[in-house]
């Protein structure tokens, strides 16, 4: 896939009139829309756009909230291990120190 | 309609717009016709830039992230483009039915809750309704739920229009509800609403049933290529693949490792290794690392069962070590079922015969079998290919005389003295002299002393020069044809000014006290002999020359005083240059 292939991803679900490829050809597709015409498809331009934005936020959000979730699992995995490593450590040291006083 | 465009984007664009946009591919001649025409396409080409601008930082945002965790099969382009499709999908939904004259009501009814009820995700593409992220079983249930639906809808509304004609009927005979002839219609157009929005969705299930079908276990290998279906369709993706799994296990390899669950992949090939352990052979090189010990079970497992030489070319690639027993182990069953396959280890398991002692242990393995050590093909192989010596000797020391390479050799010599003797000649030169050329020797000796004619016929067969040269000692096996011996000594002295000296005791003894004048001509001979050896020995190597003196000093003393005189001059003048020379000088001084 190259560079740009996301606002496609999206737009070409929500609106293909709106994806890199098609929007070069509206002008010929609507060369003999009417003026009502044109200002109902300016107006569904409109409502593609904001969609595009919230789908967009959701995505962007999505992702860092997914890294996010990975890399608190991550760190919770790790202390947990540490903290099983140096619980045996300061068992092993009680043990021997009480073995020592008695 | 108008008979010429009153506006165009294209019309509406400037020329700078234009360009940067790359998108429209005429430009009108008269461009944008007025000013609020001209700040529309402008404010157009904003929005879309704006779009595209911020699209573009979501993707390098998630390039950065993925360099971060390159692991995280979520931020994968492919499984971010399926997620983004199907947000998309969603939120497209309600803002699209409005657009195209569905009552909110209608569509919370009848879209939203079969989305709801059967777990699937519908949205508007354009004007056609697309059904995302479902199962198979999911459409058809929605489907039938859907078509019983439209039905439904379609018979009603049927029925209000034969009551439209007559009494007003009430729209829910329960209830005795009346309606005005109005409401009546109202209704029935709503009703008529609803079966097209139902047709819709039914055809929308339709064509995503078929989307979904596009695949399945037989065709499964094309939908590797289609990663935008495996995108749209994690689910019906993993389906297929299972399904084309259980017709072909070796179907695993085109797996797509992004799509599937780590622990799904794990516990399928898991699985299938404890029921088959040929499996091994199709599991993909880059998932071993994670099943390593799994792996390395069943291919030990397949290969004891086996020994199928295919597993060589699966070993090619495998991360062992050469000292790893499994490993060993593996190579050696393989071989050992079929023998030929040692002629290919050198090409085949490169790897492996590379490195330090791991040949060694699988052809001492393989010595130690009969079938190989009766196999004299084999055995020459292994000793024309050498193989042997310096793998056998570096590999597993530990393991003691029982398996080292004299254990080794007995063990061939009892089965085959030849090849024994064969074996023996590629004990390399540098350990003559070190403690372990004494075993050697003894060795060798023994089987001269146990089997004369062997050995015999062995010196004769091999290249009486080349034994003799490394092992002088075996002259008084020679043959008795071999009578000639000052023939093989002067050949002796022109390459191993050493082993003519290990030869001088044997023939010295018998020269000692010349009768005949042949005798005493031979003796002449002699000395002339080790004198040239002695000077060849001086030129190459002054320090073996010198140790070649202390070695036979009492040899050359008493029986070449001749000899010895001029070699000490030698000696003597030596001694400035040379520690070595100086002690022995002390010693023949008796100092």
């Amino acid at each position: 896939m190259k560079d740009g292939w996301l606002y496609d991803a999206i737009m070409e679900v929500i609106e293909p009139e709106l994806t890199e490829q098609s929007i070069g050809t509206l002008d010929g597709t609507y060369r003999s829309e009417s003026k009502d015409a044109h200002a109902k498809r300016m107006a569904r331009y409109d409502r593609a756009f904001a969609a595009f934005d919230d789908v967009l936020t959701s995505l962007g959000a999505g992702m860092i909230e997914k890294t996010r979730a990975q890399g608190r699992g991550k760190k919770a995995a790790v202390h947990k291990q540490e903290e099983k490593e140096r619980g045996a450590t300061l068992s092993k040291l009680e043990q021997d120190l009480d073995s020592s006083l008695s | 309609m108008h008979s010429e465009p009153l506006h165009t984007f294209g019309r509406m664009l400037s020329d700078s717009l234009f360009r940067e946009a790359r998108m429209l591919r005429e430009v009108p001649a008269e461009g944008p016709r007025n000013a609020a025409e001209k700040v529309e396409a402008e404010r157009f080409m904003e929005n879309y830039r704006k779009r595209k601008g911020e699209a573009t930082r979501v993707e390098e945002r998630l390039k950065t992230l993925r360099e971060a965790h390159p692991d995280d099969p979520e931020l994968g382009r492919d499984r971010v483009r399926g997620e983004a499709r199907r947000l998309a999908a969603e939120r497209s939904l309600s803002r699209n039915f409005s657009a195209l004259g569905y009552p909110k009501n209608l569509t919370d009814k009848y879209v939203t809750n079969i989305a709801q009820t059967h777990n699937i995700a519908f949205g508007l593409r354009g004007s056609s309704l697309v059904v995302t992220r479902a199962k198979l079983d999911d459409v058809n249930s929605a489907l039938d739920d859907m078509q019983a639906l439209t039905v439904e809808f379609k018979n009603r509304g049927l029925q209000r229009i034969e009551s439209a004609y007559g009494a007003v009927t009430p729209l829910n005979r329960g209830k005795r509800e009346t309606v005005t002839v109005d409401e009546h219609n109202r209704q029935y157009a709503e009703r008529v609403k609803e079966a097209e929005l139902g047709d819709m969705v039914i055809k929308a299930l339709s064509d995503c049933r078929a989307h979904f079908t596009k695949y399945d276990g037989t065709n499964f290998r094309n939908s590797v290529n289609d990663p935008t279906w495996i995108a749209d369709n994690p689910e019906r993706y993993r389906e297929v693949a299972m399904q084309a799994f259980k017709q072909d296990p070796e179907n695993i390899k085109y797996f797509d490792e992004t799509v599937f669950p780590e622990e799904d992949l794990h516990r399928i090939i898991l699985q299938q290794l404890n029921r088959n352990s040929s499996f091994i052979l199709h599991v993909p090189n880059k998932w071993r690392d994670k099943y390593n010990d799994a792996y390395r079970l069943a291919v030990t497992s397949y290969a004891g069962e086996t020994g199928d030489p295919a597993l060589l070319e699966t070993l090619r690639t495998s991360d062992w070590g050469p000292d790893d027993v499994g490993l060993k182990f593996i190579i050696t069953k393989i071989v050992a079922r079929d023998l030929s396959l040692l002629d290919q280890l050198n090409t085949r398991c490169r790897f492996y015969v590379d490195s330090e002692g791991g040949m060694g242990n699988v052809v001492r393995e393989l010595l130690t079998k009969d079938e190989v050590l009766k196999n004299e093909n084999i055995l020459d192989m292994v000793i024309a290919k050498r193989m042997t010596f310096e793998a056998v000797e570096s590999a597993d020391p530990g393991y003691g005389r029982s398996t080292s390479f004299e254990g080794v050799l007995e063990k061939i010599y009892a089965v085959q003295p030849g090849a024994a003797m064969k074996y023996l000649m590629f004990f390399p030169q540098e350990r003559l002299s070190e403690e372990g050329d004494e075993e050697v020797r003894q060795l060798f000796e023994k089987i001269a002393a146990d089997n004369p004619k062997v050995m015999e016929k062995f010196i004769v067969d091999y290249n009486p020069k080349t034994v003799l040269t490394k092992y002088p000692a075996l002259l008084r096996f020679a043959p008795a044809n071999l009578k000639n011996k000052f023939s093989v000594t002067r050949e002796l002295a022109k390459t191993s000014p050493w082993a003519l000296f290990n030869l001088s005791d044997t023939l010295c003894q018998k020269l000692d006290a010349p009768g005949t004048a042949k005798e005493k001509e031979d003796r002449s001979n002699y000395e002339k002999l080790v004198l040239k050896a002695f000077e060849g020995a001086k030129k190459a190597d002054f320090e073996t020359a010198l140790t070649l003196y202390g070695i036979q000093r009492k040899y050359l003393v008493i029986h070449m005083p001749n000899v010895w005189n001029t070699i000490r001059e030698d000696v003597k003048k030596a001694v400035w240059r040379n520690d070595k020379a100086k002690e022995l000088n002390e010693f023949f001084e008796g100092k």
